[in-house]
């Protein structure tokens, strides 16, 4: 049976993971203009893939006991490959002959609603540490009458 | 169990330990609410433990009741809290069946039974306690 | 209420302090009987709130077990059922205490 700090190091793998989505997302919105990157190309939008973690990492995808339980984590920042968005601005220094510019393909409104419910999901996990402080406490209360 | 003890000594402690197994499974829940493809956990037990009591909520054994044939030692001792991944609940488009709200409230109301069992195991010790107290 | 036993059947109805006050009454009242038909007086008092004790603790192990299989959801019937258990239990220890204080006091007297 998992014991009280391997279940919080659940909830603590939890919010590391969120944490490094949340750096993304910002990342995404803080380059939603960068029309050149250090590629020559506009940035391209970034994701998170999360999966599950399980202690016995010999390619298991399903688990076999509660022992096996760890979390989750971050397996790959992946690249959006949708095209880039092509926005008619002539005055714009990267504009093409026909006075458009290629501009990231990463939509603020998206982000923003990624960036709420990273932030929900982070705190999920902050919710559950807590609740196993005070399963902790409950316990350390038995027989003190 | 000898009969010094009361059977509570029996189900709370199991009841306890199913608890914090639904903590534990919550958490795995909580923290996997945007896998892919994941599925979401819980944790069996009560209907267990209801069955091992038996119709009559009674846990000594009845031996006039031909019906009835859970013997109490060996029902109650056998219970246990079994984890079984939820298959049939809504998916979003990546296959992960997390509904954050609920497991919440999940959380919220294992924590509170816990806590509940805990207290209840404390006043089941304290009753013996009461009594050795007051033997001088 | 004058002599006698103050029956334990009622004493989920009885002011403890009231019941505490009545079982002074008795002690005294017995001490001047002196003559010793003292004990099964005593024991019939004490296996009444055995009795009443025992039920409580059946009733509250019960409402425990109950709670621990779902059967019951608000904890606060539990601990009610408990605590009156628990105060049944300390009554009668109240009870015991008193008897054998009344006996020790009523063997002083006869020397």
């Amino acid at each position: 049976m998992l014991d009280i700090f391997d279940t919080m190091n659940i909830s603590a793998s939890g919010m590391t993971a969120q944490r490094f989505r949340l750096d993304v997302i910002s990342n995404n919105i803080a380059n939603a203009e960068t029309t050149r990157g250090e590629n020559g190309e506009p940035y391209r939008r970034k994701t998170v893939v999360f999966s599950e973690v399980l202690r016995d990492a010999l390619g298991k995808s399903q688990y076999n006991s509660i022992e096996d339980l760890n979390g989750v984590e971050v397996s790959r920042v992946a690249e959006d490959m949708r095209p880039f968005k092509m926005v008619y601005d002539p005055s714009h220094p990267d504009a093409d002959g026909e006075g458009y510019v290629k501009m990231p393909n990463v939509n603020v409104m998206r982000e923003m609603v990624d960036l709420i419910g990273a932030q929900r999901a982070y705190e999920a996990n902050v919710s559950s540490i807590n609740a196993t402080k005070a399963f902790a406490n409950a316990a350390l209360r038995i027989g003190r009458g | 169990m000898s009969d010094f003890f009361s059977s509570n000594f029996d189900t709370l402690p199991k009841a306890l330990d199913a608890s914090a197994l639904s903590n534990t499974i919550i958490a795995q829940n909580l923290a996997n609410v945007e896998t892919p493809g994941y599925k979401r956990k819980e944790v069996d037990f009560e209907n267990y433990l209801r069955k091992a009591m038996g119709d009559s909520g009674d846990l000594r054994m009845k031996t006039d009741n031909t019906k009835h044939i859970s013997n109490y030692p060996n029902d109650v001792s056998s219970v246990k809290p079994r984890v079984r991944t939820v298959e049939d609940t809504l998916i979003t488009n990546d296959g992960n069946n997390v509904d954050i709200d609920r497991e919440e409230a999940l959380l919220a109301a294992n924590t509170i039974r816990y806590q509940s069992l805990s207290r209840l195991m404390d006043m089941t010790i304290s009753g013996y306690n009461t009594v050795l107290r007051g033997v001088t | 209420m004058a002599g006698g036993v103050d029956p334990i059947n009622n004493i989920n109805s009885l002011d403890p302090i009231k019941r505490i006050q009545k079982l002074n009454r008795e002690k005294t009242e017995k001490a001047g009987e002196a003559a010793g038909k003292t004990e099964p007086d005593f024991q019939k008092v004490l296996d009444q709130a055995i009795q009443e004790v025992n039920s409580q603790r059946k009733a509250s192990t019960q409402a425990r077990n109950d709670f621990a299989a779902g059967k019951i959801s608000n904890i606060h019937d539990v601990i009610i059922t408990a605590e009156k258990a628990g105060i049944s239990l300390r009554m009668t220890m109240e009870i015991r205490n008193k008897i054998v204080d009344s006996y020790k006091e009523i063997m002083r007297m006869q020397l």
